[in-house]
C-alpha cells in the first residue's frame, strides 16, 4: 500500500503547512475508523462471550447481551467503512477495468469516484432522517435496556458521511496523481492479493 | 412488454447493475444504487431506504460474521494451524500420496475451526507449500491439493457463507451447519482418492515417506492434534449439542482461540490487534454489500419480481430439476467474475422464493449454493483461492489453475451425488435437529 497522506507540495512553506495538517487530519481520521470498529468488536465479543459463561454458571442471562450486539454490529459496520475503503476491500469487479490502459483506467475511477460520493451524500441524507425523527420523537427500545433508538441511527448517517469523505479524499489523492506514473496503488487495489496475516474475503 | 412489467424491470436492473459493476464501482454500492434509483423511479419514495441498514444489521445472526472472521484469524496466528499440519502429516503421510494427503486433511481440519475458504488456504497453504517443495513433492498436484483443499472451509461448518445464506433464506443456521458435515467429509474423501489414484499410476509425482507406525500416529493424536478438539468441542459440540447459537459460540470460540495463544506462549497485542484489524476489514466489506443487496431486495419485493418470475417459471412449464441446474448453471458462470457472497445475495431476492415454491428444502439448496461457491474459488479469472495460493507459492497462476481442473471435476460431480441423494446432505440436520414437518 502507498503511504497515508497527499502527495508532498513543498512548494511554499505555507502550503507546506497546510497539507502537514491536512495529513494529520486524514490519518486521524482513518485511525477513528479502524480503531473504534475494533473496540466495539472486542466488547460484542465479550457481551456475548459473558452472557454464555453467565447462563452456564448461575443459569442467568445477562439479558441485554442479544439486542446490544445488533446495535454494536451496526455501529461497526458503519464506522468501519472507510478505513476497509481506504485499505481497497470494497470488493470491486476488475474484469473490465483492468484490460484499460493506466491512464482510461485513472480517469475511469474519477469517474467512478464521483458517482459514489454523490451516492453516499445521498444516502447520508435519506439515512438522517430515521436518527432525526427518533431524537424527535425520544423513542425507546420495547426491551429491559430501554435504548434510545436515535443512538443506533445515528451511527448509520455518521457512517455514511464518513465514507462519503473518504471517497473525497481518495478522489484528491487520486486526481492530484494523474499523470504521475506509478500511481495506482490507491483505492481498490487490483487483483485480490492479499498477504498471509493481512486478513481474508470469505 | 413495458417497463412496468415485473420480468423486464428485472432484466433492467440486472444490466444496470453489470453495467455499474464493470466499470469498477464497488458491488454494494452498485446493487445499493439500483435499489434505490428503483424504489424513486418506480414508487416515487426511496426514503424506505433510510431505514433498511438499521433493519439489516440489527440482527444478532449477522453478529456471527465479525466473530468467526475474528476466531479465525486468531487461531491463523497462534500457531495452532502447524500443530494440526504436523498432526495431519504424522498421521496420514503413509498414505500413497504422502503429505498431499496430510493437505487435504489438515484443509478439512481448519475448516471445521474457520469459516472461510481462502483463509484457510492461506493458512495450510503458508504450511505446506514451503515444505513440500523442500521434498521435491510435484508442484501442480500439491498446488491444486491446497487450493481446492482449502474450499472446504466455507463446507464444513462453520461457514461464514453459511450464515449469510441462513439470514437471506431465513433458514436454520445450525440445520446448514449440520448439513455441511457429511458432504464436506465425502468431499475430502474423494479429493484424497484423486490423489491416491494419480499417484498409483505416476509415484514419481511424490517422493517416500515413512511407513505407517502407531507411535507417530499415536503422537499426532495426542500431542499435535488438541487445539482442534478443544475448539471442535467448544465450538460445533456447542452448536450441535444445543448449549449454543452459532453466534455465541462464535464468541466463545474467540475467547478459546485467546486462550489457546495464552497456552501456545504466543498472545500479545500484535496478535489481538492485527486480528482485529482482518475482522473489522473482511466484515465491513461484506456487511456493506449485505446492507446494499437489502436495498436492492426491497425494490424487488415492492416490484413484484420474485412473485412475476416464479410466475413466469411455473408458466413455463420448466421441471423444478431444469430451474434447479439453470441456478446452479448462473451460479456456476456468475462465479468466476464475483465472489460467493455477493452472487447469493444478488440473487437470493428472486431464486429463493422460486426454490421454495417447487418445494426444494432450503437447507439442502443452502449446501449446494455453498459447493458452487467453493468451485466459485477455483475458477479464473476471479478464484479467490487461486491467487491465495499463487501469492504463497510465487508460482504461475495456470499451474495453480492446473492443479486445480480435477478437484473442479470432482465437485461439480459431487452437485450431481448430492441431488441423487439429498440425504447424504439432510441426515445429520434431521439427526440433530430432528426431521422438519
Amino acid at each position: 500500500m502507498g503511504g497515508v497522506g497527499l502527495p508532498p507540495n513543498v512548494r511554499g512553506r505555507e502550503e507546506g503547512k497546510l497539507s502537514h495538517w491536512v495529513n494529520v487530519f486524514v490519518r486521524s481520521f482513518y485511525l477513528f475508523s479502524l480503531v473504534s470498529a475494533e473496540i466495539l468488536l472486542l466488547i460484542m465479543t465479550g457481551l456475548i462471550a459473558l452472557d454464555v459463561f453467565t447462563r452456564a454458571l448461575f443459569g442467568k442471562s445477562t439479558m441485554i447481551s442479544q439486542e446490544m450486539a445488533g446495535y454494536l454490529l451496526v455501529a461497526i459496520t458503519f464506522l468501519g467503512l472507510s478505513h476497509t475503503l481506504r485499505e481497497g476491500r470494497h470488493i470491486t469487479v476488475e474484469l473490465l477495468t483492468s484490460k484499460l490502459s493506466p491512464h482510461r483506467q485513472r480517469q475511469l475511477e474519477i469517474l467512478v469516484f464521483l458517482v459514489c460520493i454523490v451516492f453516499m451524500a445521498w444516502l447520508t441524507w435519506t439515512t438522517w432522517s430515521p436518527f432525526a425523527d427518533t431524537f424527535a420523537t425520544g423513542q425507546r427500545s420495547v426491551t429491559p435496556l430501554q435504548t434510545p433508538m436515535w443512538a443506533v441511527y445515528l451511527f448509520v448517517p455518521l457512517g455514511s458521511g464518513m465514507l462519503t469523505l473518504a471517497f473525497v479524499i481518495e478522489l484528491i489523492r487520486k486526481a492530484g496523481r494523474l499523470g504521475a506514473p506509478g500511481s495506482t496503488d490507491l483505492g481498490s487495489k487490483p487483483g485480490p492479493s492479499p498477504k498471509p496475516g493481512e486478513g481474508w474475503g470469505v | 412488454m413495458t417497463l412496468t412489467d415485473p420480468v423486464a424491470l428485472l432484466i433492467l436492473s440486472f444490466a444496470v447493475m453489470f453495467t455499474l459493476m464493470l466499470i469498477g464501482i464497488p458491488i454494494a454500492i452498485s446493487l445499493a444504487m439500483v435499489g434505490a434509483i428503483g424504489l424513486f423511479v418506480f414508487h416515487g419514495d426511496a426514503s424506505l431506504v433510510g431505514l433498511i441498514p438499521l433493519r439489516t444489521l440489527d440482527s444478532f445472526v449477522l453478529t456471527a460474521v465479525p466473530l468467526y472472521i475474528f476466531m479465525g484469524e486468531i487461531l491463523v496466528k497462534c500457531g495452532a494451524s502447524e500443530l494440526i499440519y504436523r498432526g495431519a502429516s504424522r498421521l496420514l503421510a503413509w498414505l500413497p500420496g504422502g503429505l498431499l494427503h496430510a493437505n487435504i486433511a489438515a484443509c478439512a481440519m481448519f475448516a471445521a475451526i474457520s469459516g472461510s475458504s481462502p483463509a484457510t488456504a492461506a493458512t495450510i497453504g503458508t504450511v505446506a507449500i514451503p515444505a513440500l517443495k523442500v521434498r521435491r513433492y510435484e508442484q501442480t498436484l500439491t498446488l491444486g491439493s491446497l487450493a481446492a483443499g482449502g474450499t472446504l472451509g466455507i463446507l464444513i461448518p462453520p461457514s461464514i457463507n453459511m450464515i449469510v445464506y441462513g439470514v437471506v433464506a431465513d433458514a436454520s443456521i445450525g440445520r446448514l451447519f449440520a448439513g455441511g458435515v457429511v458432504p464436506g467429509l465425502i468431499l475430502t474423501g474423494l479429493f484424497m482418492i484423486y490423489v491416491a489414484m494419480r499417484v498409483q499410476w505416476n509415484p514419481s509425482l511424490v517422493p517416500k515417506e515413512a511407513p505407517f507406525s502407531f507411535k507417530s500416529a499415536g503422537m499426532s493424536l495426542l500431542t499435535d492434534l488438541w487445539p482442534l478438539y478443544v475448539l471442535l468441542v467448544v465450538v460445533l459440540g456447542g452448536i450441535f449439542g444445543g448449549f449454543m447459537t452459532p453466534t455465541e459460540a462464535a464468541a466463545v470460540g474467540a475467547v478459546a482461540g485467546i486462550v489457546l495463544a495464552v497456552v501456545l506462549r504466543r498472545l500479545n497485542w500484535k496478535l489481538v490487534g492485527e486480528s482485529l484489524f482482518a475482522a473489522v476489514t473482511t466484515s465491513c466489506m461484506v456487511l456493506f454489500i449485505i446492507v446494499g443487496s437489502s436495498i436492492l431486495a426491497a425494490f424487488f419485493s415492492r416490484a413484484g419480481i420474485p412473485h412475476a418470475v416464479s410466475g413466469m417459471i411455473v408458466r413455463s412449464g420448466m421441471s423444478p430439476w431444469m430451474v434447479f441446474a439453470l441456478v446452479v448453471i448462473i451460479y456456476l458462470i456468475l462465479g468466476c467474475f464475483i465472489d460467493p457472497v455477493s452472487i447469493i445475495l444478488l440473487t437470493a431476492a428472486t431464486v429463493i422464493p422460486i426454490m421454495k415454491g417447487l418445494g426444494f428444502d432450503l437447507v439442502w439448496f443452502g449446501v449446494m449454493y455453498v459447493i458452487t461457491a467453493e468451485i466459485g474459488m477455483l475458477t479464473p479469472p476471479m478464484g479467490l483461492n487461486l491467487f491465495v495460493i499463487q501469492g504463497i507459492s510465487g508460482d504461475t497462476l495456470q499451474r495453480v489453475v492446473k492443479g486445480s481442473m480435477p478437484f473442479f471435476i470432482i465437485m461439480t460431480a459431487s452437485i450431481v451425488l448430492f441431488c441423487v441423494f439429498p440425504k447424504l446432505v439432510l441426515w445429520f440436520p434431521d439427526l440433530l435437529f430432528g426431521a422438519r414437518p
